[in-house]
């Protein structure tokens, strides 16, 4: 019998209509899903505004006890300043000598030390004199020629004291700036700077102000619906299918797996779409009786409320995300565990429309939920760029395609059926496991401890993060990855080579110190190019060149610290226990790209991603191609050593983006003479062969 | 029948071993509890340093124009200065006397829907009064992203030249800047920083704490009942020669356990993390934010007669289902039950009294909130502790009435609420 | 009965090989070499232990699993290269194989149905036939949830065949049935005979190969030690009852040099 091959299209359609089918019929899961949140909601919302309005409206009504000594002041002042804290209302005020506490402040200062035992005296002043149920302590002095001063003593753990030094404060700053006005015309003949005074006007109409509101919500609040709903169909969808032990059965029907990835993420999109309906439905109608208190979105337009449409490449995403993630477990309870975190991998990137008055970008537009949720932002804020628009579609569309592609992968049924255990992928990278388990490890080592002690010990915590953790690290794991291959303790012999510690030709060695003036030139010139679409805030900046921490150390402590010890002993850990234990388990591309993203994420700073991970390439390259780590450590170590020599103006650096002639010609000259010495061992044992 | 001289405690011990060992022996178990902690403070407390800088950069990379309207003199005088003055890309052009009203001003700042952007569009309209006593008008867009940027440059960039003119004014005067201030408002706390720190800490760590022992609580509490009997194991725990009661305390002590050890780590890995993450944001941060470890140290049996009081609740609700899918949406809207009053325990205002020490849930973030601050309210944190243990109780008995039903005690049933009300009535008369 | 569309065996293995590894137990060689050969209208059983490789060698001739080494030809065609093209002409049922809880037993084959490219009329009517065959009539409105076990087997046949397939692959189908589901098991497995179609299957009883096939393989250690009718194997090894033969090869393979 001659067979057709089904239609792709009908098959995803059968696909697709008999996981509804199904998810609709689960009443349970529906119902805590979808029916309860949406019943819940009002009273949320409800209970929640109430209790903080009324805990609120207590603590301003609450009656408060003060104590104030005016007797410093000068008469005028006294009256005028006890009127207003009369005025402060609901405080009983009472009075008490604080003379030593007025005589300590008037002394002058002499230190810093001396600061810090005034700030311990005030202290012991304070509980020294108050009463319990006493919030707040007045001290007044002046006025007879200069100005008064009022002091303010509270303890700022405390909810009464608080609201009574708000409460006393607002009152004195009215006074304060009536008296500055009176001043500045007596003195100046009014405020010279009185007309710079803004008078602030939005020209946004109120509909499009509350557009602007709920585009501060919504992205972070899809996020959420759509993974609450998407989340149990996708558990549904995959999980279910292996509990109920329908898998087998379904792959061996003669379905592509993209088809079936498409149908199944069909699915998971249409009930996350239908929840979300379902809950964004209900929120609105809570706001529309107002019971959301602080979400006005009265005067929504409808234009713009359809604009959220433009979200959809960011939830189909999503749904890609939840399928991927869960489609890979094998229970519910494995996939519940995952819940959590894809939220916050989704929530964070969302988080940036919480930032006022950050304007969209063709880059962020391409990140991941960031480009999502700034564009539903701006769409109801009503300043959508179509650029930014088709970019963030575009992007997301590829993303989603994508996961679907990983998902369709991992469909397959060699790979769906075999349990983890057995899966292909570990089949593939076996000893590789061990050199990504540490790779990662080395990364959260760097990150917390290293920091740890950096801000601890400043510049001899890099030494101790270098020589004292990092070192051993490396060398505990070359130690466990050959014990683990060979089953039993190494000698130190198979731990060295492991690491890459033999003998590398002398050519290796020359031709790496060569590389490192072209190298400079060309991360001086990705350094411009990167602060054009990636600025340092400029608090930062001061900081990323570190020089008051160089100023402190000799010139040989720079050098061994910052040149010489991050070329050995990272070195060691990532060229070489990591790179040579990934090595054993993947292809040269991927075991050089994973140690040198390790490499870059070790250094713990987004602006030094790119140069790290692109050094990172460059010294996995070299340790694989000399077959030794002599030559990486060499080029690390006088790579580091040269930017030290730079930035201490030893040498001229060269101007960003524009190196002299000179140097030009000098570093692509060294370059030739280490390519060609590079070859020359290549060549020399060719020839030996062929003799 | 069970011997007399065998001690009550032997079994409980047994089989509260015996789930904790199969617990920790499951990979997920141990991945949620105790590698995700150590793992995601970090990767998400650096996320949110490197977004903000991102973010932070952006902006300030971000050019934006401000016309200056006004007469000739006046402009002649601030322009200049403003220019001066701004180091972030804000450029002011000086427009000369502009007569527009709100419409055509909203014409030039908004752009129509879907525009192209126009380098030549200003960000922000500043209009100067034309005689000193009026205020200077400064017209916005509030929607739009770089305008709501200009305006807060143009409102920092105003408050330094309106400090500038009247130092200048003054010194024209021979006066110095002292002499125009007629009134000096002094703050001091006598807080410690470090207690400030604590007090800070205090203000999300009790909330926090409660939904990790509630998450901690939630897998163990179904895996040790619903899971039991999707394993097909009920039957042979229902075997032991052990009274029921005593099975189901085990079962609760090791989920107690594991939330208290989950709540820990979390604890833990958060405060290295946010350590972290203040050191490297520096001396900029005022106050000295230190993890309170001796405060958490006091808070300690609190937590854990907390985690108690949650395994108990929940291993009671996830007994009554049979399938972990199940008891997981069953769980789902219980959780809320603590997480919502946790919320409202921190709002300000609410402090532990011996009567709020009543209310479960509630109690706990007040209490470990006021050892945080260093209260010492040794009636309220008592009240506290007894409330926990009763509602503990109450919930374990309930839970044995319940599992003493003989539909809910074999493998494979589980009940509507409808079922268990009606049946539990029967049972009891 | 119908005519192959090709005149060859209906299932063809020669030297098949598939490894997986382990983080328990390391390497594993679930199958090493092994060959068989089916034809339409014989009933070919493959008896083994628990662990032989049975299970990983009817995946790899339904396509689901990629063979390490060796070729599988199901009607002709190569199950590592098409396996889309295998699947249209197999049925494949596994005794462990679920029925999904919410669907009906005329959902549960409209969907499988629809999965193979059946549309409208032609579908409705095969599975109105199928109910037929199989007696579903009392149920097939109800959702498979609350079937019981002879019930679920049925279904799951009609699942397994709603395309009509030339090859039925088995994997231990009577495993947990009752005596009344298992004797309609069997019942099913000659009619498929009758029809012409080929069918293979797997088992470690003893008796129910005996009973029902052609021609028996009898695996051990993911190779076929034998493969013949049951008089071929009887001659081979000079045991007369099938546990005996059985019990022949097996030591004769444990004494035979490691090949």
């Amino acid at each position: 019998m001659q067979r057709t091959r089904p239609n792709a299209l009908s098959q995803g359609r059968a696909i697709l209509g008999c996981e509804l089918l199904q998810l609709v019929r689960d009443r349970r899961a529906l119902f805590a899903a979808i029916v309860l949140p949406v019943l819940l909601y009002p009273w949320l919302f409800a209970g929640q505004g109430k209790i903080e309005q009324m805990s609120r409206q207590r603590l301003a009504e609450r009656e408060l006890q003060a104590v104030s000594d005016l007797r410093g002041l000068s008469e005028p002042w006294r009256e005028r300043i006890g009127a207003i804290l009369a005025e402060a209302q609901p405080i009983t005020w009472q009075e008490r000598e604080a003379t030593p506490l007025a005589d300590l402040e008037q002394a002058p200062l002499t230190s810093r030390a001396d600061a810090e035992g005034r700030d311990e005296k005030r202290r012991e002043f304070y509980r020294a004199q108050m009463q319990p149920g006493e919030d707040l302590l007045v001290v007044a002095w002046g006025g007879a020629e200069g100005a008064p001063t009022v002091a303010l003593y509270y303890d700022v753990k405390n909810d009464s004291s608080r609201e009574a030094q708000e409460r006393v404060e607002r009152a004195l700053n009215a006074l304060r700036d009536q008296v500055t006005a009176e001043l500045r015309n007596e003195k100046l003949g009014g405020d010279p700077g009185a007309f710079l005074a803004l008078d602030t006007h939005d020209l946004a109409t109120a509909s499009e102000r509350s557009g602007a509101k709920l585009g501060r919500v919504l992205p972070m609040l899809l996020v959420v619906l759509l993974i609450s709903g998407g989340a149990f169909a996708a558990l549904t969808v995959f999980a279910g299918e292996r509990e109920s032990g329908t898998l087998e059965a379904l792959l061996v029907q003669p379905i592509e797996p993209h088809v079936l990835a498409l149908g199944k993420f069909s699915a998971v999109a249409v009930a996350a779409g239908a929840t979300l309906a379902a809950n964004l439905g209900a929120l609105m109608l809570c706001s529309a009786l107002g019971l959301g208190g602080t979400t006005d979105l009265g005067a929504l337009d409808t234009g713009r409320v359809l604009g959220a449409v433009c979200y959809l490449p960011g939830a189909l995403l999503l749904c890609a995300l939840l399928c991927l993630a869960l489609g890979r477990s094998r229970t519910f309870r494995e996939g519940q565990y995952l819940l959590f975190p894809l939220t916050l991998l989704a929530a964070v990137p969302s988080a940036v429309v919480l930032q006022p008055g950050l304007p969209n970008g063709v880059l962020l537009s391409m990140v991941p939920f960031t480009g999502a949720a700034l564009s539903l932002r701006d769409m109801l804020r009503g300043e959508a760029q179509p650029l930014y628009l088709i970019v963030m579609t575009v992007s997301h569309l590829g993303w989603t395609a994508l996961l679907v592609t990983a998902l369709a992968r991992s469909l397959r049924a060699e790979r769906a059926l075999s349990t983890a255990d057995e899966s292909l992928r570990l089949q593939r990278m076996g000893p590789a496991r061990h050199g990504l388990r540490w790779g990662f490890a080395g990364v959260l080592a760097v990150y917390i401890v290293g920091g740890w002690l950096q801000t601890r010990f400043g510049m001899d915590g890099l030494g101790y993060t270098l020589w004292l953790m990092l070192l051993p690290l490396g060398i505990l794991a070359a130690w466990r990855g050959v014990r683990a291959r060979v089953g039993g303790d190494p000698e130190t012999g198979a731990v060295t080579e492991e690491l890459g510690l033999g003998l590398c030709s002398p050519y290796h060695g020359l031709a790496a110190l060569l590389l490192v003036p072209a190298a400079n030139l060309l991360m001086t010139a990705l350094g411009v190019w990167q602060e054009e679409w990636l600025p340092l805030p400029r608090a930062m900046q001061a900081a990323a060149e570190g020089t008051d921490l160089f100023a402190s150390l000799s010139p040989f402590m720079l050098v061994f610290l910052v040149g010489i010890s991050p070329g050995v002993c990272e070195e060691v850990y990532f060229r070489g226990a990591v790179l040579g234990s990934l090595r054993r388990g993947m292809s040269k591309p991927k075991a050089i790209f994973w140690q040198a993203l390790f490499f870059a994420a070790a250094h713990a700073s987004l602006y030094r991603l790119l140069p790290t991970f692109l050094l990172g390439l460059v010294l996995g390259s070299m340790r694989l191609r000399a077959r030794s780590l002599w030559p990486a450590m060499l080029f690390h170590a006088a790579y580091n050593t040269l930017l030290v020599v730079q930035s201490k103006e030893w040498v001229p650096a060269p101007e960003p983006g524009h190196p002299t002639r000179e140097q030009f010609l000098w570093a692509a000259g060294m370059f030739v003479a280490a390519v060609a010495l590079w070859c020359l061992p290549a060549l020399r044992s060719r020839t030996a062969a062929k003799r | 029948m069970r011997s007399p001289q065998q001690p009550a405690w032997l079994g409980l011990g047994t089989v509260a071993l015996q789930e904790l060992q199969s617990s920790l022996r499951d990979r997920q178990t141990v991945l949620n509890a105790v590698v995700l902690p150590i793992v995601l403070y970090p990767v998400l407390f650096w996320l949110i340093v490197q977004g903000f800088l991102v973010v932070q950069g952006h902006k300030e990379r971000t050019a934006v124009q401000v016309w200056l309207a006004g007469a000739a003199e006046q402009l002649a005088q601030v322009e200049p200065k403003l220019v001066e003055g701004t180091d972030l890309p804000t450029e002011y052009i000086a427009k000369g006397p502009m007569e527009l009203d709100e419409h055509e001003l909203r014409a030039l700042l908004m752009p129509p829907t879907g525009a192209a952007p126009d380098p030549d569009r200003p960000e922000a309209v500043l209009v100067l009064p034309p005689d000193s006593d009026s205020d200077s008008a400064l017209y916005i867009a509030s929607t739009r992203s770089d305008s709501e940027l200009a305006a807060s440059r143009v409102q920092s960039d105003l408050t330094d030249l309106q400090q500038t003119l009247r130092q200048e004014a003054a010194a024209a005067r021979g006066l110095s800047g002292e002499d125009l201030v007629p009134l000096r408002i002094e703050n001091h706390t006598v807080t410690t920083s470090r207690d400030q720190g604590a007090f800070v800490l205090s203000l999300f760590l009790p909330m926090m704490i409660v939904f990790m022992s509630v998450m901690g609580a939630f897998f163990p509490a179904v895996d040790s009942t619903a899971g039991e009997k999707e394993r097909g194991t009920a039957e042979t725990t229902l075997l032991i020669p052990i009274p029921r009661s005593r099975v189901l305390l085990g079962k609760i002590l090791a989920t107690t356990t594991l939330a208290f050890l989950a709540t820990l780590l979390n604890l833990i890995s958060m405060g290295l993390a946010a350590r972290h993450l203040l050191m490297t944001l520096g001396p900029s941060v005022p106050i000295d934010i230190q993890f309170p470890f001796l405060a958490l140290l006091y808070s300690l049996p609190l937590i854990l007669l907390f985690c108690f009081f949650v395994s108990a609740v929940l291993t009671a609700l996830a007994g009554l289902t049979k399938s972990f899918k199940e008891g997981q949406a069953m769980l789902g809207p219980a959780q809320l039950v603590f997480i919502l009053p946790a919320v409202i325990g921190v709002m300000p205002g609410l402090e532990l009294t011996p009567l709020t020490a009543l209310i479960p849930v509630v109690n706990v973030v007040l209490a470990v909130r006021a050892i945080l601050i260093m209260q010492w309210l040794p009636l309220a944190y008592a009240i506290t502790a007894g409330v926990l243990l009763a509602a503990a109780w109450i919930a374990v008995r309930l839970c044995v009435r319940l599992l003493s039903l003989e539909a809910l005690a074999f493998a494979g049933t589980s009940m509507s609420l409808k079922d268990l009300f009606l049946r539990s009535r029967h049972a009891n008369s | 009965m119908q005519t192959p569309e090709n005149p060859g065996p209906a299932i063809e293995a020669t030297g098949l090989f598939k490894t997986f590894h382990s983080r328990e137990r390391g390497v594993v060689n679930a199958v090493q070499g092994l060959d068989l050969t089916c034809h339409y209208g014989e009933i070919f059983g493959l008896l083994g232990p628990n662990g032989a490789g049975k299970t990983t060698t009817l995946r790899m001739l339904a396509g689901i699993l990629v063979p390490s080494a060796g070729v599988a030809r199901i009607a002709g065609v190569d199950a590592g290269i098409d396996p889309i093209a295998v699947r249209q002409r197999i049925g494949f049922l596994s005794g462990s194989t679920g029925l999904y809880p919410r669907l009906t037993a005329v959902e549960t084959l409209r969907y499988f149905g629809k999965l193979h490219g059946l549309q409208g009329a032609a579908l409705e009517q095969r599975i109105e036939e199928l109910v037929a065959t199989f007696r579903l009539h009392e149920f097939a409105s109800g959702r498979c949830e609350g079937l019981s076990t002879g019930q679920r087997q049925r279904v799951s046949i009609a699942r397994a065949v709603v395309h009509d397939p030339d090859v039925l692959i088995l994997d231990e189908p009577t495993t947990g049935l009752d005596i009344l589901a298992a004797s309609d098991m069997i019942d099913f497995i000659e009619s498929r005979r009758s029809a012409g179609r080929c069918v293979l299957f797997s088992t470690h009883i003893l008796s129910e190969a005996e009973r029902l096939c052609d021609r028996i393989g009898i695996v051990y250690h993911g190779r076929t030690l034998a493969a013949g009718t049951l008089d071929e194997l009887r001659a081979e090894s000079g045991a007369q009852f099938l546990e005996q033969i059985f019990k022949v090869f097996v030591e004769r393979a444990s004494l035979a040099p490691n090949a």
